[in-house]
């Protein structure tokens, strides 16, 4: 039932999806995932984020596809979830550890899954992380998120998070209820979610 | 790491495998990025019936763990036989605290009401649903009624609420009254009262619907808005129980339950939400009423 180190499969997966459900239903609140990431070893191919919500989100009945520089990454994700690594046009969830260019980011927002009208959940959620998060402005880009989940207007700012990832979200949300969910991960374990009703403003886009 | 009270041997730790738990959380994941639209998961065998709200009991299930205490209630009622051997079966493969305080709940599990007080954000009600699609009464196969939702072809629905109108005067519909989420799917409430469906609307609490039997589950996320079908000269209008009160607590502002006391030969009206009727008559004895 326990990896190496401590993270419980039952328990830990379990506080993380907790955390991820609440993420989801209040659009850009931050929920603080370091307790979790923290039980992870440092010597794991993987961020520990996209270890974390691996472990929690995947399983043989799933795909997903990471964008990384670490080449054994892929084959140890998959062993630990029994999820296989598909191109992005076929993963159920996309994990981008990298900073990638705006080509790719085009590319790979053209690519991914947004539903259908009569299955409008059989579409990606892609899990970005990014350097930091912030609920109040700082550096970065600052989005002024509004939707279902969130009273009026929240403020959400995310430092090394490319604005062509918005530019593309709005184009591949446009026709709800298909479109794609966001999941925005730091590097010091602060996650926020930007499922496809949220509406977003930002100068940066 | 914490250790946990052992358990019984042959349960899993919230009795489900934890592939289970995770098609339920995804699918739940879904369904709250979806406000409103029925999202399909696979509905294991539990050891209850069909119909006793497995759907409501997975999903608690897939939530439930340390931290969390749970409240279940059936009709508003925390000792009804279905509620109790629920809470039964739960605590048997977790360690989660029960109450019967919907305040002090951090996961309610009901079927057919909404607690008096309001769901905080810190709090998730799950719902217990007989029947999901909405869409049932006007057109019965399920092929055709996910077209109609894809193509937000509602016209049917509409139809049969003015028929009701034509016929009736009003609209006919009691409990499971339809609504609209995020002005895009109309969904079944499950069968609460029409005094519980504006609870639902721009709400702070997170609402998550499962129907074990029809392998459905679909969410109504905080703050979103949720409109009762109603014609602009036909508002929607919910339960009134003026000059009534409950014979337990007094309270004149909560919904009643009527009752018949054949040894008396009289009607008389009672909380339907037994917790909240409890805690008014411990407040009203405090206060030295
Ligand atoms: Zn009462």
């Amino acid at each position: 039932m326990t990896d190496t180190k401590s993270f419980h499969e039952v328990h830990d997966t379990r506080r993380v999806y907790r955390s991820l459900l609440d993420s989801m239903a209040r659009p850009g609140k931050l929920h603080d995932l370091s307790p979790q990431m923290n039980s992870i070893p440092n010597a794991i191919p993987l961020f520990s984020g996209t270890y974390a919500l691996g472990r929690t989100l995947l399983d043989a009945q799933t795909t997903f596809y990471l964008e990384t520089e670490n080449n054994e990454a892929a084959s140890y994700l998959e062993l630990r979830t029994g999820s296989r690594m598909l191109a992005a046009e076929r993963a159920d969830y996309l994990f981008i550890e990298t900073q990638p260019s705006v080509d790719l980011i085009r590319t790979l927002m053209q690519q991914i899954r947004i539903g259908t009208l009569l299955e409008p959940e059989k579409s990606a959620t892609l899990i970005i992380r990014v350097r930091a998060l912030s609920d109040s402005e700082t550096s970065g880009i600052t989005m002024t998120l509004s939707g279902p989940g969130i009273k009026k207007r929240r403020t959400l700012s995310a430092d090394g998070f490319n604005p062509e990832w918005l530019r593309i979200r709005a184009a591949r949300n446009m026709e709800y209820p298909t479109g794609c969910d966001f999941i925005l991960i730091s590097d010091n374990g602060q996650m926020a979610a930007l499922p496809r009703t949220t509406m977003i403003e930002s100068e940066a886009v | 790491m914490a250790m946990h009270t052992p358990l019984k041997q042959t349960y899993n730790y919230a009795f489900l495998d934890e592939g289970s738990k995770k098609e339920i959380r995804r699918a739940t994941l879904k369904a709250v990025a979806i406000p409103g639209y029925q999202v399909p998961f696979a509905s294991r065998e539990m050891p209850i019936g069909r119909g006793w709200g497995t759907g409501g009991l997975q999903l608690t299930l897939s939530l439930i763990g340390d931290g969390d205490t749970l409240k279940v209630i059936d009709q508003g009622n925390d000792d009804s036989v279905n509620a109790v051997s629920i809470k039964k079966l739960v605590q048997a493969c977790t360690n989660v605290a029960v109450t019967t305080d919907a305040e002090q709940a951090t996961l309610i599990q009901s079927r057919h009401r909404i607690p008096e007080v309001p769901i905080r954000a810190d709090q998730i009600l799950v719902f217990q649903v007989p029947i999901p699609e909405p869409l049932r009464f006007v057109e019965p196969k399920e092929k055709k009624s996910k077209h109609l939702h894809a193509e937000m072809d509602y016209s049917g629905i509409w139809l049969r609420l003015y028929e009701d109108i034509v016929k009736w005067g009003k609209i006919s519909i009691g409990a499971d009254y339809p609504a609209l989420a995020h002005k895009r799917y109309i969904f079944a409430p499950s069968p609460i009262p029409r005094y519980d469906l504006p609870k639902l609307h721009q709400a702070e609490g997170l609402f998550l619907f499962g129907a074990g039997r029809e392998k459905k589950i679909y969410a109504i996320p905080p703050y979103t808005d949720v409109e009762p079908l109603a014609f602009d000269d036909y508002p929607f209008e919910v339960e009134h129980f003026e000059g009534c009160s409950c014979r337990l607590c007094g309270s004149t502002d909560s919904f009643l339950d009527e009752l018949y006391d054949e040894a008396a030969g009289q009607t008389f009206y009672q909380c339907s939400d037994t917790g909240y009727c409890r805690k008014c008559r411990e407040r009203g004895a405090q206060h030295g009423k």
